[in-house]
């Protein structure tokens, strides 16, 4: 018996996860077999969830082992109304609107690797567990112009806000909620999946896929959550079926929405304690393994490429936006006129109304409403777009350079010196940064990751 | 009462002893027992599993006898493991001693101890072979486990560009 006769499944998710990035490399570099088992996908994104705290609730058929080896310095950049809410230089004279996206300089070398945009500014995660913040989360409070760190001594996992507040998991399973970043409360511990905010409500999925609503977490978190449900509870007192497997695995939250999604494919209007067979027959084929949710609408995603949207005003109609069908789109996110999407190519698609800026674009030099989607550039242009947040009048994004040579480039064009930066971490994978280009993201095929189990983050 | 010991069936037709408390060590041969309580006790049979290699299962089970039972059992949600960075840190100084062999050894016994459900075996093995991985540049690696170069050397240009510069940072 020889290594290679050890199943692939041993071999990826017992030994192969075990090893630095450089001991991958080498393994690959043996013979064809490990070469082709270490380009594994999921090894490559969870390798993304441990070194990097990207949050397990990212989406999308990238090229997890490229996007990995550019983790070392994601750039945030944003855009739309400048009131103080961008983080950008011009903040100080305000009034002057970020039309295009913008790198956010002040967070360079922070390692941000998720965003969640509040009413009046942004939220975010870095990869060492902090929570940065700036703008506002009340209307005429004062901007923080500077981002701020939650004053928590906690390894933070995700964090996810809403108009007004935030909830933010821990990697013990501790959600804390806050509307104001000096006074963060815990509200929950367990064995916590995800907790997820929108607007004025939220809602934790645990691991035994049990859910959690809150209507308003805007002052301060009820005693007892609204809702307190799981997929069989609901199948029970509502005469549906499902397996006994079957479990949400995802959730969502928004103004008048709460929302489950299970491991089946069955998507749950909480609050109306009924499925949305709409969105679930649109496809028969394809199942729905995705949703997220912002503001008053919420988007939901299958392995073929379909994206639907609903809405608050009526939940069990789906609707299809033209642009976004088949495009590999991964992610959707909603400001209050205005739309974004991120489709597996990493580029940043915007539609609606221009609000300051936070479209992001005037289409031939106009600021008119656009209905279908179209590219988003400035800062962004050559860059690798893996996450977006748009919220009220603002938007922003998440992203790395569109290859590891560009990666240098801008390097040298910034005069940064990442070595300084670079924390003393043995595993991080600085020293694969060389050469290699970056394969781009495989439009037409699946491009969703099915529904998983819901890992402990 | 259930008897002090179980027999079972190796590959290699022998008949071994094991004690409960060892048997119940293995998911599998505890499953089996459960699903047969009342029965007749017949030697239960282990065709994948070689008399040689189940005397090392059972030396490890021995020592870790008093050990604290997993918390949880091998999930296999949907036959797929869930991909969990994981450390390959060996602390107890007789598993050091126990890894000591041959690789073939090594890859018997976890397969014995993934097809026997003995998570603590079977991790530990995993981490041994992580660790044997750790800090080696291909040539050492292929010479270490025996793996054949099929590689051409436009191949290997061309990995060593798309995977960067290969430094052992262990």
């Amino acid at each position: 018996m020889e290594l290679a006769d050890l199943p692939d499944d041993v071999l990826l998710s017992e030994i192969i996860v075990r090893l630095p990035p450089s001991s991958i490399s080498a393994l690959s570099q043996t013979c064809k077999l490990f070469n082709s088992i270490c380009k594994d996908h999921n090894l490559w994104r969870e390798k993304c969830r441990a070194d990097y705290n990207l949050p397990p609730s990212l989406y999308g058929r990238f090229e997890w082992s490229t996007l990995y080896r550019l983790l070392n310095d994601p750039v945030v950049l944003t855009w739309g109304e400048n009131d103080g809410r961008l983080m950008q230089t011009g903040d100080k004279s305000f009034g002057s609107n970020i039309e295009e996206p913008k790198v956010v300089e002040g967070l360079r070398g922070k390692k941000i690797v998720q965003l969640s945009g509040s009413g009046w500014g942004f939220h975010a995660l870095s990869s060492d567990g902090k929570v940065y913040a700036w703008g506002r989360l009340k209307d005429h409070a004062q901007n923080i112009l500077q981002a701020e760190v939650v004053p928590l001594n906690h390894t933070f996992t995700s964090i996810s806000c809403g108009r007004s507040h935030a909830l933010a998991l821990t990697d013990r399973g501790q959600v804390y909620w806050w509307n104001d970043i000096h006074k963060p409360r815990l509200i929950m511990e367990g064995d916590i999946v995800s907790a997820v905010s929108g607007w004025t409500s939220g809602v934790i999925l645990l691991r035994d896929g049990s859910v959690r609503y809150y209507s308003d977490l805007t002052r301060q978190p009820a005693e007892h959550p609204n809702i307190n449900e799981s997929l069989h509870s609901l199948c029970l007192s509502t005469g549906t079926t499902t397996t006994d497997d079957d479990r949400f695995v995802q959730v969502a939250a928004g103004e008048g929405l709460g929302l489950a999604l299970s491991s089946s494919g069955q998507l749950w209007d909480l609050i109306g304690r009924k499925r949305l067979t709409k969105f679930e027959n649109a496809n028969a084929e394809h199942p729905l393994t995705h949703l997220t949710a912002s503001f008053q609408k919420f988007a939901v995603y299958n392995e073929a490429g379909d994206v639907l949207i609903g809405s608050s005003r009526d939940i069990t109609e789906p609707q299809v936006i033209k642009g976004l069908q088949k495009e590999g789109v991964v992610q959707v996110s909603f400001g209050d006129w205005h739309s974004g999407a991120l489709n597996d190519q990493g580029q940043v698609l915007a539609w609606g109304g221009w609000q300051n800026g936070a479209r992001g674009f005037k289409l031939n030099g106009k600021k008119d409403n656009v209905e279908e989607p179209h590219p988003v550039e400035g800062d962004l242009k050559g860059m690798f777009a893996f996450q977006i947040s748009f919220a009220g009048w603002h938007s922003a994004a998440l992203a790395v350079p569109m290859s590891i040579d560009a990666f240098e480039e801008m390097i040298k064009k910034r005069k940064l010196d990442v070595r300084d930066e670079e924390e003393p971490e043995q595993e991080r994978p600085r020293r694969n940064l060389r050469r290699g280009p970056f394969l781009p993201g495989r439009r037409g095929r699946s491009m969703g990751l099915p529904v998983q189990p819901p890992n402990k983050i | 009462m259930a008897s002090e010991s179980i027999s079972v069936t190796t590959s290699d037709d022998q008949t071994i002893q094991l004690s409960r408390k060892h048997a119940q060590m293995s998911q599998t041969i505890n499953s089996m027992l459960e699903d047969s309580v009342g029965a007749d006790q017949e030697a239960i049979p282990l065709p994948n599993v070689s008399s040689e290699v189940l005397k090392k299962v059972i030396d490890w089970c021995t020592h870790h006898e008093n050990d604290p039972a997993p918390v949880e059992k091998v999930k296999k949600l949907n036959k797929k493991r869930e991909y969990k960075a994981k450390n390959s840190t060996i602390s107890d100084e007789w598993d050091k001693n126990f890894v000591n062999a041959e690789l073939r050894v090594i890859v018997d016994i976890l397969l014995a101890a993934n097809y026997l459900d003995v998570k603590g075996l079977f991790e530990l093995m995993c981490k041994h072979i992580a660790n044997e991985l750790k800090g080696k540049t291909p040539d050492q690696i292929r010479e270490r486990f025996g793996i054949q170069d099929d590689l051409t050397e436009e191949d290997k240009a061309a990995m060593r560009k798309a995977w960067g510069a290969t430094k052992n940072d262990s």
